[in-house]
């Protein structure tokens, strides 16, 4: 296999209080408050291939926008490494790390706050490339819309002010900014989670077309799993931190392991299923700064076993780049699936 | 002002001299009757400060053309040798009062302009570097602020001007001192809320250089709040040197500004002078007042979610 493009290996992200003064000496003589430490990401590794597509798919709170942000270098990792062509980002001197990072792109959530609303659409889009001396400055009227016609924009937009663009319009800047300068891999953090339904599937689209046409790898971050069954060659599915199961998106959409990503798929709104029950994951997403012991997901999980509370599952591999973190044996469990469902419909009937 | 005018042109499509000229023409169409009569005294300020030696009748701190048998004469007075009326009167001297009042206005307005723009460029600077930098670097700057709005403004002003004495550029060292912890603290504040924006974060991941990130990106965004600052310190910093002055710690005697002025009329009012206390006060009032409404306006004009 060739060497991978990004490589996230065991990444932890902790975040901490910040203490001041007073509480740092308060702990010193033990009477302030205990350090609490929120564990975004728990030792996750990744591996994002030249031309493919990752989906992060988890409910919020789960580690999703930490763990994009670490791949593209905006966090640092309290442990772990972020290797780009195989070597390790943290390690390589400053030009080559600052090289390395410029090829690590990013498209944000928010379309409103994601661009500088005192510079007009051109100059957003085409400033890195210049900076970066991609193009020449002579040339950056030119190259400007010509970033901003991949993405659909129309010249005129060029000398307009964020504030008279509609939500989908600035997030087309937005992908037209992180294209410009060529990127190797770009990260989309819920890229079109506050979008219209209409215009979601324009972007979808244009994102679509965009990687048939272009090279770059990207990972697609999204709590909507239609969206990541969409767009994603491989998904991978986090719950507080954790991977809990892995897969190509066939795979997994055909046959998932883990009972969380089960839940998921169950609960995932379809057209054709026609579908009028709703049953929720049982309980709530556990605080983050007390985590449950052992499996993480065992207070909610229909097939909770003893040793679940104690042992914490790690990921196996169960078919060609199928990982899950279950105890569950393959097979075990399916029954209950039926179960569940022959209860749904007396519900129904 | 030079943004607000490129907003007009942008506005017009094409930057032609004729257009740019109707633009701003539509412009300032657009703004209150209020703001605009606020806008022409203060600029009408600052043009009588600038031209004081071509429009007025003498130069009240050359003795060679005071006539002191004409002190303390009301408004309206032939001069003693004839030459020219005393509009405002004159002082216990026998200055023209219209004369020194143009005068004393060059002094302050040059005063507290210069030192309100010394202090934004340095107060913002440090501010933005705090936000920016946060951990050490932080707080060594705050804490420095926090020192100095742990005294009042007034009295470290007169501090630094005992220590170094009175003097035009002693005083805006001293305006300066005092005044930039204003900007600093504000600009902090308001990068600290940009900071956390995503274009802040965009711009990172675009590796754009340092310089450029705090002064393209984070500067723009953070102006406005400090205009708005800016525009009050500017009141303050004329009302400031007018304090200083009055208790003899600010310019020399030779160079008097507005608020040696009112001390001088201030002394007279009993002496039922009382012209030579109303004019100088008048004209600093007008002064303080019409930069503060400019200010006001100017940040709207500013914001870019009110431009067309």
């Amino acid at each position: 296999m060739s060497m991978p493009l990004l490589e996230l290996c065991n990444i932890s992200r902790i975040f901490t209080r910040n203490d001041g003064v007073f509480d740092k000496l308060a702990r010193r003589l033990a009477i302030g408050r205990p350090l609490e430490n929120l564990v975004a990401v728990d030792n996750v590794s990744m591996v994002v291939n030249r031309g493919e597509t990752v989906g992060i798919v988890g409910e919020s709170g789960c580690g999703k926008s930490t763990l994009g942000r670490v791949a593209v270098q905006l966090l640092a990792p309290t442990s772990g490494k972020v290797c780009f062509e195989g070597k390790d980002i943290a390690t390589l001197p400053a030009e080559e790390a600052r090289r390395a990072r410029f090829k690590l792109q990013m498209v944000f959530q928010n379309p409103y706050t994601s661009l500088n609303p005192r510079r007009r659409v051109g100059e957003t889009v085409i400033e890195a490339a210049v900076a970066h001396g991609l193009v020449a400055k002579a040339d950056a009227r030119d190259a400007a819309i010509e970033a901003m016609g991949r993405v659909g924009l129309k010249p005129d937009f060029i000398d307009r002010f964020p504030h008279a663009l509609s939500g989908g319009q600035r997030q087309r800047v937005g992908i037209a900014r992180a294209l410009a300068v060529d990127p190797a891999c770009v990260v989309f953090d819920e890229a079109v989670a506050a979008l219209d339904v209409s215009i979601q599937a324009q972007i979808l689209e244009l994102l679509v077309e965009l990687r048939q046409n272009s090279s770059f790898a990207s990972v697609f971050i999204s709590h909507d799993l239609n969206v990541v069954r969409y767009i994603a060659d491989r998904v991978v599915i986090l719950y507080l931190g954790r991977v809990v199961e892995t897969a190509s998106t066939a795979t997994l959409f055909d046959n998932p392991h883990h009972p969380y990503s089960r839940a998921l798929m169950a609960e995932a709104p379809q057209l054709k299923a026609q579908k009028k029950t709703f049953t929720p994951i049982v309980g709530e997403l556990p605080s983050p700064l007390s985590p449950p012991s052992g499996c993480q997901f065992h207070p909610r999980c229909p097939h909770a076993m003893p040793r679940c509370k104690t042992d914490q599952p790690m990921l196996r591999q169960l078919g060609d780049r199928h990982f899950s973190a279950c105890h569950l044996e393959v097979g075990q469990g399916e029954e209950g699936r039926i179960e569940e469902a022959g209860k749904r419909k007396v519900v129904q009937a | 002002m030079s943004s607000s005018q490129t907003a007009n042109n942008s506005a017009a499509g094409k930057g032609t001299k004729m257009s740019s000229l109707r633009s701003l023409f539509d412009f300032l169409r657009r703004q209150s009757i209020f703001s605009l009569l606020c806008l022409a005294i203060f600029l009408f300020l600052i043009l009588a400060a600038i031209s004081a030696p071509w429009i007025t009748p003498q130069n009240p701190y050359d003795n060679a053309q005071v006539d002191f048998f004409d002190a303390n004469l009301a408004p309206g007075t032939v001069s003693g040798d004839g030459r020219f009326v005393y509009l405002l009167g004159s002082d216990a001297l026998g200055r023209d009062l219209y004369s020194a009042i143009l005068y004393g206005l060059r002094t302050s307005l040059s005063i507290s302009g210069t030192a309100a723009l010394l202090a934004l460029a340095i107060g913002t600077l440090a501010g933005l570097a705090a936000a920016y930098f946060k951990g050490a670097t932080d707080m060594l700057i705050m804490r420095a602020v926090d020192i100095k709005l742990g005294f009042p403004t007034i009295l470290v002003a007169m501090v630094i001007m005992s220590i170094f004495g009175a003097g035009y550029f002693n005083l805006v060292i001293a305006l300066v001192l005092a005044q930039w912890p204003y900007y600093a603290r504000t600009a902090r504040s308001v990068a600290l809320v940009q900071i956390g924006q995503e274009y802040i974060e965009a711009a990172r991941c675009l590796e754009l250089p340092v310089h450029r990130l705090i002064l393209v990106h984070l500067l723009p965004n953070s102006l406005p709040p400090l205009l708005v600052v800016f525009t009050l310190q500017l009141a303050h910093a004329a009302a400031i040197e007018a304090s200083l002055s009055f208790l003899g710690l600010g310019v020399s005697i030779e160079a008097p500004s507005l608020g040696l002025l009112i001390a001088n009329g201030s002394k007279e009012i009993l002496s039922g002078h009382s012209w030579q206390l109303i004019y100088p006060g008048l004209a600093l009032v007008l002064l303080i007042f019409t930069v503060n409404i400019v200010g006001d306006r100017l940040r709207r004009i500013l914001n870019p979610k009110e431009r067309g």
